[in-house]
């Protein structure tokens, strides 16, 4: 049994790929996390609405709707400033610079792997946990 | 039509889907003690694990014929016998 390492925290996935939403969202609820897709931008805007997300994993370029990752990234960090992104691209040296200009935590190139994906989530995971005993 | 942009998406996206598929298999396997499983579960298990098998079946097949068409188009441009220089020094 996975030791449950998510217990009490939100992520939000945005990717236009049901199948990597799926596989990603089996992978975390087994580690304890409350997980939220969504397949385009305006989906993952609606979600955000009636729910913050601990963690948002964005993919960055999407083939459905108008939005990309980016844009979500500015909307949290507008709207959810607490909510910690991380953001998933193929194309590091268009977007590596902007994702952290705009207040991404940490950026995974693509292809993406399991273990760069729990490394980044780990990382997340412990600066919610210092943030929280900082709050009492 | 589609940019080579497009085409590398696809293509890191199957592999993305093949490496969490491949994990999502390995952890159902390895977190359930067969042994001890009732016939019913077991068969819930094997049922589970074909499917995503089948959808591995899938991406490999589709990160063929991208792999194909990005093939075709460079060979196009370039020709099959261009040789790649130390990509670093481009």
């Amino acid at each position: 049994m996975k030791k449950k390492i998510g217990k009490g925290i939100k992520i939000l996935i945005l990717d236009d790929e049901r199948d990597l939403c799926a596989f990603m969202k089996g992978f975390f609820i087994k580690r304890g996390f409350q997980v939220k897709t969504a397949l385009t931008g305006q989906a993952a805007i609606n979600l955000i609405k009636r729910a913050t997300p601990n963690i948002a994993i964005l993919d960055i370029y999407l083939c459905k709707g108008n939005k990309n990752g980016i844009d979500i990234l500015k909307h949290i960090k507008k709207n959810k400033p607490g909510c910690h992104c991380v953001m998933i691209s193929g194309h590091k040296e268009k977007y590596e610079q902007d994702s952290f200009q705009f207040g991404a935590e940490d950026f995974l190139v693509k292809p993406l792997t399991i273990q760069k994906l729990e490394k980044s989530i780990n990382k997340m995971v412990y600066k919610i946990k210092k943030e929280e005993g900082a709050h009492g | 039509m589609s940019t080579m942009r497009d085409k590398f998406h696809d293509l890191g996206n199957c592999h993305s889907k093949i490496s969490l598929a491949s994990l999502t298999i390995k952890e159902s396997l390895l977190g359930n003690d067969v042994a001890t499983l009732s016939k019913k579960d077991l068969k819930e298990l094997i049922d589970s694990s074909i499917t995503i098998l089948n959808k591995i079946e899938t991406y490999v097949r589709d990160a063929d014929k991208t792999v194909e068409d990005v093939k075709q188009f460079i060979y196009k441009k370039v020709g099959a016998d261009a040789l790649i220089p130390n990509i670093k020094s481009i």
